[in-house]
């Protein structure tokens, strides 16, 4: 009877009827260089229209595709971990699942006061960090008018470029807290005020570990996402064993096809 | 638990019980005192809740066997909760020990709790020499988090190095702790972090570490006059500088005299 179990079961009781939405950012490895033809190679499948699976693009939701609509802004014929991790998920669910992809190719996190650099900190205004919440509260929008509910799993693949800096990697333990905390808590404000019906007490973020080749600087970063993922039951945390890379900071399609299907099992059984 | 009655979100509610808002009856005063102090009501369900939680508090007796748990207790906090303004407000008296940040924003993550990110905590506004008698106090912190580290639950020092202060898991796998007495690290082994840790002196010299629904330890540690520096939470006030932040998931916290039952407040709120 005490509260917090009351709780647990409130939120358990809310998850019934609502409909996964990925919000999925990050930088390059987030964005996903690995050709699409290597993917093809293994699995032709996924480079195909994944039916069922929804990508935010231009306002709209369309079906997911690579080199259509898997990119930010820009159609290249690279990809990520998302065909896999998608494909999946609507393949487990049984039901159209729904994703926003922000990715910004070699922007970090910690804040640049320089003015020059665009960055994911959320105590800048009007970058990254901004962007993507926009965006995924445009998603919300889309959703709801369509008589959907979301609960809402925030992937974050994200810390090579501040890995390249001794000042940036040690301060990413903060500047990731700080990041999932505001993270979080826009969506929960933005709800709250916008679609006050529409109760979404489940959010949950997930950190990949990213991939690049040992050094003190990417070390202590590395350490970093471990911990922070370690941090809280709400977290998820993901390392980067058994990806390949072939320039050691980027996965290949190998890898992102392992990584997808990481994810996929772990977001499936992260609303217990 | 009571159920609840009527149509909410479209599902089916039935208010009923002592305090419940339907029959005609009215709901208890400081549980109405508590909603109309909240920016955003709840939703039905957790509001019920709420009501459960006071009227716990209010039926069921202390340690004196004579009194309430609620009126040994000085302050209620309820993290896990639908927002921010409502897990700042102190349950037992809305208009008092309303948490203030220190530093920047901790995080809030709804139904779920504050989440620590090692830069700020949370100034509770309870002076320890105005609320706390010396050898008549305790502190309950509940944490989702397990997790080695020197941060701090909640704690303030005075000039004198001596006060209040949890660690509720040293990288040692110890507690270290004060309260109303010097800083002391605790014997035994704690492997987890999360749960209920807890601190009460009922004595002098009678001064106990809990953890879950057991005495962890008990000491002989002398005791001090209790601090008049502000007490925080998920960090320390060292002479009103704030450190030792936390990063743990923390859900509630409760304090008053050293007659809370702990086995009660694990009940109510775990």
């Amino acid at each position: 009877m005490g509260f917090k179990t009351d709780i647990l079961s409130y939120k358990a009781s809310l998850v019934a009827g609502t409909t996964l939405l990925i919000d999925y950012r990050g930088q390059s490895g987030c964005s996903g260089p690995a050709p699409n033809a290597d993917f093809t190679a293994i699995d032709a499948t996924l480079t195909a229209p994944l039916v069922g699976c929804k990508v935010y693009n231009n306002g709209v939701f369309e079906t997911l595709q690579a080199g259509v609509n898997n990119k930010l802004n820009v159609a290249t014929q690279q990809s990520g971990l998302e065909l896999k991790l998608m494909k999946d998920l609507q393949a487990a669910l049984g039901e159209d699942v729904y994703m926003v992809k922000t990715d910004y190719s070699g922007t970090q996190l910690a804040q640049d006061n320089t003015g020059g650099v665009l960055d994911w900190s959320p105590l800048s205004t009007g970058e990254h960090f901004d962007t993507a919440n926009t965006r995924l509260q445009d998603a919300v929008d889309l959703m709801v008018t369509a008589g959907l509910r979301p609960r809402i799993f925030k992937l974050w693949f994200q810390g090579e470029n501040d890995a390249n800096n001794a000042g940036r990697a040690a301060a990413y333990d903060v500047n990731l807290r700080r990041y999932i905390n505001r993270d979080m808590e826009s969506i929960q404000d933005y709800m709250r005020t916008n679609h006050p019906i529409v109760l979404i007490p489940y959010i949950k973020f997930g950190i990949q570990e990213i991939l690049t080749v040992a050094n003190g600087n990417n070390t202590t970063l590395r350490t970093t996402q471990s911990a922070v993922g370690a941090s809280n039951p709400h977290y998820s945390f993901i390392a980067n064993t058994g990806f390949t890379s072939p320039d050691t900071i980027h996965l290949d399609a190998v890898s992102n096809i392992l990584g997808g299907s990481q994810w996929a099992t772990d977001i499936l059984t992260a609303w217990d | 638990m009571r159920r609840l009655s009527g149509t909410y979100l479209g599902r089916s509610l039935l208010l009923t019980g002592r305090y419940g808002i339907s029959n005609g009856e009215s709901i208890d005063a400081d549980a109405q005192s508590l909603f109309d102090s909240m920016d955003v009501q709840p939703p039905a369900e957790v509001r019920q809740m709420y009501i459960d939680l006071i009227e716990y508090f209010k039926d069921e007796l202390s340690l004196t066997g004579t009194t309430s748990m609620w009126d040994e207790a000085k302050f209620i906090y309820l993290w896990d909760v639908h927002t921010r303004q409502a897990a700042y407000l102190n349950i037992k008296s809305p208009s008092a020990n309303t948490l203030t940040q220190v530093s920047e924003q901790l995080g809030f993550h709804e139904y779920v709790g504050l989440v620590g990110n090692g830069a700020s905590g949370l100034n509770l506004n309870f002076i320890p020499s105005d609320d706390f008698l010396q050898n008549d106090c305790s502190i309950y912190a509940f944490c989702d988090t397990n997790s080695t580290g020197t941060m701090a639950a909640f704690g303030v020092f005075n000039g004198s190095n001596t006060g209040i202060i949890l660690r509720p898991r040293l990288v040692s796998n110890i507690i270290q702790s004060a309260l109303n007495g010097a800083l002391a690290n605790v014997a035994g082994t704690v492997n987890d972090s999360s749960g209920m840790t807890g601190l009460r002196r009922s004595g002098a010299a009678n001064y106990q570490n809990i953890k879950d629904d057991s005495v962890h330890a008990t000491t002989t540690n002398t005791s001090a006059t209790p601090s008049a520096l502000s007490l925080y939470g998920m960090c320390l006030n060292n002479q009103g500088t704030p450190q030792n932040y936390e990063t743990r998931t923390y859900y509630a916290l409760v304090g008053g005299t050293s007659n809370l039952d702990r086995e009660k407040l694990m009940t109510i709120f775990t």
